[in-house]
């Protein structure tokens, strides 16, 4: 019985561990719920890279009046069609321009066969670039400057 | 980020498994190798499996609320089969399976039948029906009046009473009954209805369930009434009573008196609360070890004083996993109440959750000498079939409103979905 005593004077120990470690597992489970949950209700902005577009002196006419800030939450499309993230109404501007995401670390910006082009830093693009932030990007002569 | 918490999802079942192996392996060797031991535990913890498993495969909401209910009750058989296997570890087993089957039955009826808040006046009328029946042919046990026998079955109806009350409560509270009952409005019905529910459980003597039912009821006029006046005016008249009961009953002159000071009477009077705070004094921080206490010098061990028996064997560190574990519920269980959008499920919710809160606040608070010691269980470690099914129940029908407003969103989540899919 003594054998018996110790076993269980011992095991007091375990069963405090892991009592414990349960209510630890499942507090932290509570936290990832709840931290899912505001992120959802956030709309996304919350946990996603985040960028901006801002407009810059540009040489071409435009008619409509530009925000000073585009955000972009880690994917965006630029172009005419209002299934477009942001939205340029301009004739110069194709239906689906260009697009900008965000993968692991970088910032990628491509062009989507518009008929004007896009351009980095003056140089029009033929294929997938990595952006830099203060990166000039030009739609078609509509300039922006790429901020984080 | 989903790898992370995919990783974690399981962690807290595997240790609740690993609580039982150990608990029920322990007590097979300090039971002289009793196999019944075996099969209970085994029993139990195929029933924790078999819960979580149905709960997560078929997305009924929640997924918290039931380990931790099943860790409180691993907790409580593992220390009940210690006090007296036959007596009360193996009837125990029995009850929490039926418990288990309890917990669907609610969660079933409760999600799929639509009605319950238009059914106020049957909630009132069982819950009398209930009282008169025990005032009747209940049977007195440790000096109230709170048993009915039919057949071979005994059980505590006040404990199915809790839950009517709270359904009726609801239908006022929540707005779904507006018009007035004979000139009287709804806040006046609640008030009526409660002050009716309270005198009948002062008649059969059960000091705990009318706490609990009146402490429901502030709660919940804390919560929807917006008037104040009306609030201290209950606040107002339940101290008076209180006080009027203190100096005309015998009864609960003397369990003031022994909250006060129990160690003048020592050997009578303030025996069981002595016994219970030796007990919790003896355990220190991680307790004797299970069967190395003497928890058998409490009068009432099983039911209410499980508690101290817990401090004494699973220590201070035992006794404080208990309360964390009926505040995680609880919080969970507010939150359940604050997402569901319908009135009625809401008002419900947040009562049965009080209705845990204030219950475990009341005997542990009670056995640890806090306040006046009121005979009533602790929800799920206590020894006791009612309360163990009544638990249950109100459990199934929090996972059912849980489930209710996690699949109502998505289901408005597919709808806001459908438009963009359909402009691709």
């Amino acid at each position: 019985m003594t054998i018996y005593n110790f076993l269980s004077s011992i095991l007091s120990y375990v069963f405090t561990f892991i009592i414990y470690l349960f209510i630890f597992s499942v507090i932290r489970l509570i936290y990832l719920d709840v931290k899912k949950m505001s992120r959802f209700e956030k709309n996304n902005t919350d946990d996603v890279a985040c960028a901006s577009l801002k407009p810059v002196k540009s040489r071409v006419d435009i008619s409509s009046p530009l925000k000073s800030r585009y955000a972009i939450y880690g994917y965006a499309e630029i172009g005419r069609a209002s299934s477009c993230d942001i939205q340029l109404h301009e004739d110069f501007i194709s239906a689906k321009h260009a697009r900008i995401w965000f993968d692991s670390g970088e910032w990628y910006l491509e062009d989507l066969g518009s008929r004007n082009g896009t351009a980095v830093n003056g140089q029009r693009i033929r294929e997938v670039v990595i952006l830099d932030p203060e990166d000039e990007i030009s739609f078609g002569g509509l300039n922006f400057v790429f901020e984080l | 980020m989903s790898n992370i918490s995919g990783a974690g999802r399981g962690r807290p079942v595997v240790l609740l498994v690993l609580m039982n192996l150990l608990g029920f392996g322990l007590l097979y060797f300090a039971n002289g190798f009793n196999i019944n031991i075996i099969w209970v535990g085994l029993g139990l913890l195929g029933l924790f499996v078999i819960m979580y498993a149905v709960l997560t495969l078929c997305k009924m909401g929640d997924k918290f609320i039931v380990p931790m209910a099943c860790m409180l009750i691993t907790m409580g058989v593992i220390l009940l089969c210690r006090i007296d296997i036959e007596k009360y570890g193996i009837k125990q087993i029995a009850w929490v399976a039926l418990g288990g089957a309890a917990f669907f039955v609610a969660y079933a009826v409760y999600y799929n039948f639509k009605y319950w808040h238009k059914l106020w006046i049957l909630y009132f009328l069982g819950g009398a029906a209930l009282f008169i029946a025990t005032l009747l042919f209940g049977k007195t046990v440790n000096g109230s009046k709170n048993w009915l026998q039919i057949g071979g079955f005994a059980f505590q109806p006040s404990e199915i009473t809790k839950i009517l009350f709270i359904m009726f409560l609801s239908c006022h509270f929540s707005g779904c009954r507006t018009e007035p009952l004979l000139g009287l409005k709804p806040r006046y019905v609640t008030w009526l209805g409660t002050y009716v529910f309270i005198g009948f459980l002062v008649l059969q003597r059960d000091w705990g369930t009318m706490l609990v039912l009146f402490s429901i009821y502030i709660f919940m006029l804390y919560v929807y009434e917006k008037s104040r006046g009306f609030l201290l005016m209950n606040i107002g008249a339940a101290s008076v009573i209180a006080i009027l009961g203190y100096h005309f009953l015998h009864h609960i002159q003397v369990r003031v008196s022994t909250w006060l000071d129990p160690w003048s009477d020592i050997s009578n009077k303030g025996y069981q609360i002595t016994q219970s705070l030796f007990a919790i004094a003896s355990g220190g921080y991680f307790g004797r070890g299970i069967g190395n206490g003497s928890p058998g010098y409490i009068p009432e061990v099983h039911s209410d004083f499980i508690f101290s028996a817990v401090c004494e064997e699973m220590g201070v560190f035992g006794g404080a996993a208990i309360i964390i574990l009926f505040f995680l519920i609880a919080y969970r269980c507010f939150k359940i109440s604050i997402q569901t959008t319908d009135a009625y499920d809401k008002a419900l919710s947040f009562g049965l959750t009080v209705m845990f809160a204030m219950q475990t606040f009341i005997i542990v608070g009670g056995v640890t000498k806090m306040i006046p010691l009121t005979g009533i269980t602790l929800p799920f470690v206590s020894y006791g079939g009612t309360s163990i099914v009544v638990s249950f129940a109100s459990l199934g029908i929090i996972q059912a409103i849980s489930a209710k407003s996690e699949r109502g969103k998505n289901l408005e989540g597919d709808a806001s979905n459908q438009p963009q899919e359909d402009q691709q």
